[in-house]
This record gives C-alpha cells, sequence and structure tokens, in this order.
C-alpha cells in the first residue's frame, strides 16, 4: 500500500530538530574555538551525563568521537579512515566508532594538524581523554589505544549497572552507588590537579539540575514515541539525542 | 529445574586499576563479600575464614606446581612441549585442585625423566593473546620447526603466575589477586606520564618471560571478536618490538578448520627467525 494511501503511517519530522540539531553542529565549532584559544578541550565518550557535567563545571570543552564517527560516516569519508587504523594493525572487526577516531588520530599526528578531509572543521587535538564503561566492556580499551598516538591525560569513568525499579540489584545497590560517588569524588580531585583551579560546587550543581530538567523532558519526549502511531521519527530521535550533551 | 534453583549474581569487577587508589578495591571488596553471602545463603553453609585459607593454600599449591611444569620448558629443546603443557592445563580447568596436584606431579616426574631425545628447534616462541585451549592452534605452530616455550595467555601464566598472598581476611588477598596481580588486558592500569612508560607499566613482565624462556619471537594471537585483545596488539607489538624481538599477529576463528593458512604464516615467520640466527 502506498504510503500517500496510508497517511497514518507517515510520521512528520519535528520543527523542535531545527533548534536541536545545529546544537550538535556548534558542539564542533565550540570545540576548534576553544582549542584555538587555549582553553581545555577534552575527547568524552557518551557517560550517562555523569561525567559531562564535572568537565563542564570545570569549564572544559568536550568533543565526541563517538558521535564525530557517525558524522564521518554520513559524509563518507570514514573509508579513509578506517583503512588508516586497518593499516596500524588494528583488527577490523572492532567497534566502527573506534576505528574511525584512531585511524583519524593516527592521521592527524601524522600531520601535525587537523585533516584537510574532516568534516565539520575536524576534532582538535584533546589535552584531556576522558573514556567511560557505558555501553559496551571493550570501549576503554579504545581511548587506552589512542595514547599510542596522543600522550595525553586519560581518565575512565566506571559505569555500574545497579539496576533500577524491576531490574534493581537489591544485594550491591548501596555498595554500587558509594563506588560510584567515590570515583566522581577522584574525577573532579584530578581535574583540579591538571586544570590547576578547584571546583565550583554551585556552578556543579546548576549543571545537575539542568541535566535532570533536560533528562526529564526527554525522558516524556521518549514516553510520547509509545504512541501509534509513533510522533517522533527515530531520524530525529538520533539526530537530535547528541544535543543533551550540550543543553547543560 | 526452576529459574530460582539457580543462583544468579552478577559480580561488578571494577575495569579501572590506579595503584595507591583503593576505591576500586574497597568496591570489588564489597563485591566479594556479596558474592560469599549469596553463596552461603544459597548453599546453607558458612564459609568460614579457615576452610576459605585452606582452600587458597591448596590452590597456591597447584599455581606453583604449574610454575614448576613451565620451567621444565627453559630447557633447550625443552623437555615438554607448548601442546603437552597445554593439555594439562584443559585438564586442571576441569578437575578438583586436589586432583590437579596430583596429575601435576605425576607429569612433573614423568617429563624430568626424559633425556634430550628431540632436536633443537629453529625458534623459541612465546604466545601472548586470548585464552587458548585448543591444542590445535600450538601443534600447528609446533609443527613447523618451532617450541612454544611461554605464553603470556588467560589459561596460562595470567591465571597461574600470582598466588593469593596470606592476608588476616583470606577476601583481601582474593581481591588483591585478582585486580592487581594478574596482569589481563581487561584490566586498565595507569597510563603513566608517556606511551613508553604506559607499555612498561601495561607489559614490563614480558621481558622477564622472554630472558628467563630464552625466547627468539613472540606470536600475537587473538579470537576474532575479542576486542579487549584487539586494541591491545599494536601496543604489545610495539613493546616486544622495542626488545629487540620479532613478532606475529594471528587473528583466528577458534577452529580447526582455519588452521592452514596460520600455519603456513607461522612457518614463515620460524624461517625468518631461523635465518637470523
Amino acid at each position: 500500500m502506498a504510503a500517500e494511501e496510508n497517511p497514518a503511517r507517515a510520521i512528520r519530522r519535528l520543527e523542535a530538530r531545527k533548534v536541536l540539531r545545529p546544537m550538535v553542529d556548534k558542539m564542533y565549532e565550540e570545540g576548534l574555538r576553544a582549542a584555538q584559544s587555549g582553553e581545555p578541550v577534552a575527547w568524552c565518550m557518551g557517560n550517562w551525563l555523569e561525567g559531562d557535567a564535572i568537565l563542564r563545571a570545570m569549564g572544559v570543552i568536550q568533543v565526541f568521537p563517538e558521535n564525530y564517527g557517525a558524522v564521518c560516516a554520513a559524509m563518507g569519508v570514514a573509508p579513509g579512515f578506517l583503512s588508516r587504523c586497518e593499516a596500524e594493525g588494528f583488527p577490523t572487526h572492532m567497534c566502527g566508532y573506534a576505528r574511525n577516531c584512531i585511524g583519524y588520530t593516527a592521521r592527524m599526528v601524522e600531520l601535525g594538524d587537523i585533516p584537510p578531509e574532516a568534516p565539520m572543521g575536524g576534532m582538535p587535538k584533546p589535552m584531556l581523554l576522558v573514556g567511560s564503561g557505558m555501553a559496551c566492556d571493550a570501549r576503554y580499551k579504545w581511548f587506552q589505544a589512542l595514547r599510542r598516538y596522543l600522550e595525553v591525560p586519560i581518565w575512565i569513568l566506571e559505569m555500574p549497572t545497579p539496576g533500577y525499579g524491576g531490574t534493581k540489584r537489591e544485594r550491591t545497590y548501596d555498595s554500587t552507588m558509594r563506588y560510584v560517588v567515590a570515583e566522581l569524588r577522584d574525577f573532579v580531585t584530578f581535574l583540579e590537579g591538571l586544570l590547576k583551579k578547584k571546583m565550583d560546587w554551585d556552578k556543579l550543581c546548576e549543571m545537575v539540575d539542568n541535566m535532570e530538567k533536560v533528562q526529564r523532558v526527554w525522558w516524556e519526549a521518549l514516553e510520547m514515541r509509545k504512541a501509534i502511531p509513533c510522533p517522533m521519527h527515530s531520524r530525529d530521535l538520533w539526530s537530535i539525542a547528541m544535543a543533551l550533551c550540550s543543553t547543560l | 529445574m526452576h529459574a530460582s534453583d539457580v543462583l544468579l549474581q552478577n559480580l561488578k569487577v571494577p575495569s579501572l586499576i590506579i595503584e595507591g587508589d583503593i576505591v576500586d578495591l574497597t568496591f570489588f571488596r564489597q563485591m566479594m563479600s556479596g558474592l560469599k553471602n549469596h553463596l552461603e545463603d544459597f548453599g546453607g553453609r558458612e564459609i568460614t575464614h579457615e576452610r576459605l585459607a585452606r582452600e587458597i593454600a591448596t590452590h597456591n599449591e597447584l599455581r606453583s606446581l604449574v610454575r614448576e611444569m613451565y620451567s621444565l620448558r627453559r630447557e633447550d629443546p625443552p623437555l615438554i612441549s607448548g601442546s603437552e603443557v597445554l593439555q594439562v592445563l584443559k585438564a586442571l580447568m576441569s578437575i578438583p585442585p586436589e586432583e590437579g596436584i596430583e596429575l601435576l606431579k605425576e607429569t612433573i616426574a614423568e617429563v624430568r625423566q626424559r633425556k634430550y631425545g628431540s632436536r633443537r628447534q629453529a625458534a623459541r616462541l612465546l604466545i601472548w593473546g586470548s585464552p587458548i585451549d585448543n591444542a590445535a592452534l600450538i601443534e600447528a605452530i609446533e609443527s613447523v620447526g618451532a617450541s612454544v616455550v611461554m605464553d603470556d595467555t588467560c589459561v596460562g601464566t595470567r591465571f597461574y603466575w600470582p598466588d593469593v598472598e596470606t592476608a588476616a581476611d583470606p577476601l583481601d588477598g582474593l581481591v588483591n589477586r585478582y585486580l592487581m596481580e594478574i596482569k589481563c588486558p581487561r584490566t586498565f592500569r595507569d597510563a603513566g606520564e608517556s606511551y613508553r612508560a604506559d607499555l612498561e607499566n601495561r607489559f614490563g613482565y614480558l621481558k622477564q618471560y622472554a630472558r628467563e624462556w630464552n625466547v627468539d619471537g613472540v606470536i600475537l594471537q587473538s579470537m576474532k571478536y575479542c576486542d579487549t585483545h584487539g586494541y591491545e596488539v599494536p601496543a604489545v607489538k610495539d613493546y616486544i618490538e622495542g626488545l629487540g624481538l620479532p613478532s606475529l599477529f594471528l587473528e583466528h576463528e577458534y577452529t580447526k578448520i582455519a588452521l592452514a593458512p596460520l600455519r603456513t604464516r607461522v612457518q614463515a615467520f620460524v624461517e625468518m627467525i631461523g635465518s637470523n640466527h
């Protein structure tokens, strides 16, 4: 049945994406601007916003190589970086985000500058790598491998999964919470030493408040997607999801 | 059988270890204590300190005998082959430690009786990488003029080299061994100031293995889709080459069918080593 005969199957694109999507582009512009002006820039993995608020409260500008992998793929330049990663000796079965980033980094170091083929101006050389254990087991090995090309400090945020609601792991929940709190305090101490400045705890509280408000709105939007027909196209969801990280 | 008949425990093992930082050790200690309590509830019996200490001592004795077995490969030619060692290690994974101790004593006594019957091979190799329980891979390597004299794998030295140190609380000894002493790529260790310092921190123990077992070359092997070892390959290769040793990377699919092309590559590698002697 053609789409025009069944209008219920067509999902309109969101107007909100016209506001939110450019925020993702602006993240890359901000990273390049910050690097040029000598401000601290960190390459970060997705970390469920735990590390993001702390980094931003310390004035660190974030760039996300995972998202950049998707950008390179969409722009058609990823194959070059993937080939470079393979030439560096990394197996080809590994995560495409990681291989794109490793290939990009090897090329950037070789050129001494951002590769000219890099889309959206590229990712500037970071002064810090912040990895996390979010979502998959071996991801922190990726940033460890980047040390072959970038001799910069690296921090890995552990992301244990204590569960929520029906999946809550009662036996280990409290100790897991204490562990993550202690780890995040260690992260603050690490950043204070690296950046030679103290954490502004009021600013961090404000960031965390914003973060919770943003997540609440995002959760409500995702709940609405249970409706049939779904009011939010998946293409919009993934296009604007990254904007969450830039709205703190 | 019901799902409730099966014990289910999610044991989060910290991935990041920084020397001098006790946060991860403290957390893992709590995880292990929780596991112990869960096992006690499930099994209906207490795990006393004394019982745990006895089991630790038994496993330490087992490990000591494995290390003694490994020492038999310092000879040139080695008195026991790499594939034979792996067969013994495979058996140890399946039998109670008390039986493993007897097996090892018998094996060591028998091997010590061997005379130098076989001729010296062209290359003495160390094999690094993901767990191997497939003796066919080692047999393929040893069929082309090489002796696998040492390893750095999860079924070999990574498991059997460090003992559990005696501690007032046996759980502390277990936690410390698991997180601090076992050198496995799954654990992210403090990176250090430079790439070279990072490599030394992560792989420095290989220098001793290479020296004491008189290694001529290293085979880096990884099962396909093992990301943990896959990410590690270029770095460990850099370190090995920094020691002046040649290396060969083999990615395999954990089947006997795929061994033939790997055997050919190993043969070329061994010939290259032999020509350099």
